[in-house]
């Protein structure tokens, strides 16, 4: 039987090794936010193009729904497709790389399709805070990294502490660093939350 | 004369001794945040917090030293909050026709709805949000700079995103140094890293 130490030293091994990307990942697009400040805002580059509506899409909410799936080929979260308070509707694709706003007028003659292409920094920080399933399956896939990359976390620190605490015999500079760490922290959560 | 085997394996022996001395108390140093870390990334993605119940609203007044002049609502609310000691972001800050500058403070945790009148009278409500809402201020990386304890956490912030780039790259240059489940690490990392790049081009096609 593999004792507790070999163990641990392969969870944290292993849990490294396949997430290794992930986590450089979700960390350079956590740099996006800590650095915001002196990142340049990046333009969108917009695009759009109003098409006629065919009559017979005009009849109905059911029809014009219809017509404007048909017509924007856009991947995607969307909202729905929405009544506007000025009249006519509006349904919006949202992607890390990208935004497609499809409205029709309110006489509901003409569509009018705006994509907004995102720099590399905005799709950045569009990964870093995309989750739910709402999308499709790679939606789903992206959540299920998500939080595997976030109990991954907590499996490092505890594997680590096991590791470090088995492996070293003068445990002074580990102590300090370990227990200081946590005091701090545990002393700001407790000093936000209830003082 | 060459170099033997043993002397050319030696500093390469001290290298991988710096990094994984470097790895390993870089880890231990960071190991709190990486917590807070975790849990706050499941709290954005679930909606667990929201079965928290927020704190009691307390309400209260204050005078300021000196009246207030109708300039610009961002500075003069941040010039209020400082005189005040209230720490946090300023949100929202607008002169209302009649209820002077109105302004929120927020901080991990706490919320402040702030009114102040041109004559200096302020009207405060204060609210804690709850344990999930420090987690997910925690998270949420901003600067405080009125706060010592929360300037630490921004440093705090910048070691582990240095600590975490550096442990993962080290990470990986330590177990293929070591010789151990090269085979089965190979496939881990390649699979992984496959997956997570497949996922990634899925999203942005």
């Amino acid at each position: 039987m593999k004792s507790f130490y070999a163990l641990t030293r392969q969870i944290h091994l292993f849990c490294g090794l396949i997430l290794a990307l992930a986590i450089l990942f979700y960390t350079v697009s956590g740099v996006t936010f800590v650095y915001a400040k002196w990142i340049p805002r990046e333009p969108t580059r917009d695009s759009t193009q109003t098409t006629p509506i065919p009559a017979e899409f005009s009849a109905s909410v059911a029809t014009l729904r219809e017509y404007v799936a048909s017509e924007v080929s856009a991947r995607g979260r969307t909202d729905g497709f929405n009544a506007l308070p000025k009249g006519g509707f509006r349904q919006r694709w949202n992607s890390p790389s990208m935004r497609v706003d499809a409205e029709v007028s309110a006489d509901h003659t003409l569509l009018t399709i705006t994509r907004s292409k995102f720099g590399p920094l905005r799709m950045l920080r569009n990964f870093h805070t995309l989750s739910g399933a709402r999308g499709g399956i790679g939606y789903l896939g992206w959540w299920l990294l998500l939080d595997v990359v976030s109990i991954a976390m907590l499996v490092f620190a505890v594997t680590g502490f096991l590791l470090w605490y088995r492996s070293t015999k003068d445990k002074r500079l580990g102590w300090l660093l370990f227990g200081g760490s946590w005091a701090y922290t545990i002393g700001l959560i407790a000093y936000l939350a209830w003082f | 004369m060459g170099q033997s085997a043993a002397q050319l394996a030696k500093p390469r022996r001290n290298r991988h001794r710096w990094l994984r001395t470097i790895h390993l108390y870089g880890g231990l140093l960071c190991s709190s945040y990486l917590v807070v870390y975790g849990i706050s990334s499941l709290l954005f993605s679930h909606p667990i917090g929201r079965l928290e119940r927020q704190g009691p609203v307390r309400e209260w007044n204050d005078t300021l030293k000196a009246p207030i002049t109708r300039d610009d609502p961002g500075g003069t609310a941040r010039k209020i909050a400082s005189e005040l000691g209230l720490v946090g972001r300023i949100d929202n800050a607008e002169w209302k026709a009649d209820q002077g500058l109105a302004f929120a403070v927020l901080r991990p945790g706490y919320k402040y709805a702030v009114r102040a009148q041109e004559s200096g009278v302020v009207a405060l409500k204060g609210q804690r949000l709850g344990l999930t809402q420090v987690l997910k201020g925690l998270h949420d990386a901003r600067r405080f700079p009125d706060s010592v304890p929360l300037t630490i956490w921004w440093n705090f912030t910048h070691i582990t995103i240095l600590v975490l780039l550096f442990s993962t790259v080290s990470g990986i240059f330590l177990w293929t140094g070591s010789g151990r489940f090269a085979m089965t690490g190979r496939q881990l990392l390649i699979g992984g890293s496959v997956l997570s790049l497949a996922l990634i081009g899925w999203l942005l096609r």
